[in-house]
């Protein structure tokens, strides 16, 4: 099923694009999740310094993530407000 | 998402500071020259001390949680670079699995090692020294507390649940009687956070139906506090008065206290007369 895929700042500039589609399984490791889309959009400088967010929610790394068509997974790269 | 991201801040905070009344969390977009600050942060409460503590707590948190980035743009440079915070970490790591650690121990001469003892023995060597230990200071408070012989052996006994009171040196009774003056006044009440935890708002109120209920004052209470609380020191002063604990505050120059029944003198009818003829005699002296 397709989830929909945003991109936050130097994420987008290394993937090229800030919103896409990608096909995952509904039940899925965070550790595999993260793995496909980093592979998927050549995110393998910043792989150890990103979070993955789920529907604007912080996802436990240690977790099986459930999801569903139409999620929307961000990947957060070092936050630098303030 | 930074924006629900700062509505659980907010959240929080009114979770972990009570007192606060006004949050409020300003951070700017676009381009921000320097010098310029790209954030405001406004929290009001009573006192100072939470709000300080809140916003320092507050802008932690933005900078940790809440996804917003920035660019640093440089003159005459091309490649503008991503900043990152030093709060930054991505937040639940994973768990690290548990590596048994490997002991690299260095070679030693066997003459210079003194314990040679597998770990087994060295554990119940420890087990056996603490039992000991144990008995034996249960058997030193049996020899103080208990008023019977170690020897004798009883399952169902212990120093704590056996012992007997003996009366120490110097004390009188089994009761303690002290009188306090306090000579400060209220003096754990300093602490407001204290009274606003502990003592209901209607404190004085359940205080006072506490103390009436204790001291079995059950007919009906007058209205005025100042009335109530004359009742409750009247009774309190009675019971004093009749508890012979109380013996040595007992007021002796108080006539009320050990009156002494006088008796009263009778008078024969032969004394009455001749008293009354004196009198009257008196009487006519003064007038002629």
């Amino acid at each position: 099923m397709p989830k929909k895929i945003l991109t936050c700042y130097s994420a987008r500039e290394l993937a090229g694009c800030s919103e896409t589609f990608l096909d995952v399984e509904d039940s899925i490791l965070y550790a595999d999740l993260l793995e496909i889309i980093v592979k998927s959009y050549s995110l393998e400088d910043i792989k150890n310094n990103v979070i993955l967010a789920v529907n604007e929610e912080y996802s436990n790394t240690s977790e099986r993530i459930l999801l569903k068509t139409g999620d929307e997974i961000a990947i957060i790269p070092p936050i630098s407000g303030g | 998402m930074a924006i629900t991201s700062l509505q659980k801040i907010c959240a929080e905070i009114r979770e972990r500071w009570s007192s606060i009344v006004n949050i409020a969390i300003y951070h700017r977009l676009g381009a921000v020259p320097v010098k310029e600050a790209s954030i405001v942060i406004a929290i009001s409460s009573p006192h100072r001390n939470e709000a300080l503590n809140a916003t320092q707590w507050c802008i932690e948190n933005v900078k940790e949680k809440v996804p917003i980035w920035k660019k640093e743009f440089y003159e005459n440079d091309s490649s503008p670079e991503w900043k990152e915070n030093k709060e930054y970490e991505p937040i639940p790591k994973p768990p690290q699995p548990s590596e048994s650690q490997e002991v690299v121990i260095p070679y030693t001469p066997v003459h210079l090692i003194q314990i040679k003892a597998s770990r087994e023995e060295i554990e119940g060597r420890i087990e056996r020294f603490m039992k000991r230990k144990r008995d034996e200071i249960n058997r030193c408070n049996i020899k103080d507390f208990c008023m019977r012989d170690i020897d004798v052996e009883c399952e169902e006994s212990c120093a704590r649940i056996d012992s007997v009171l003996i009366k120490r040196k110097d004390s009188k009774g089994h009761l303690q009687v002290n009188r306090v003056y306090n000579a400060y006044c209220y003096r754990d009440q300093n602490d407001t956070e204290y009274l606003e935890k502990y003592i209901p708002p209607n404190g004085i109120e359940e205080r006072v139906k506490t103390l009436e209920h204790q001291l079995s004052l059950t007919t009906p209470v007058p209205r005025n506090i100042y009335e109530r609380l004359k009742d409750l020191e009247d009774r309190l002063l009675h019971l004093e008065s009749i508890s012979p604990e109380y013996m040595q505050f007992w007021d002796r120059d108080n006539p009320g206290f050990n009156k002494t029944f006088k008796k009263k003198k009778t008078f024969h009818l032969e004394e009455i007369d001749r008293l009354i003829i004196d009198l009257e005699n008196k009487r006519s002296k003064q007038f002629n």
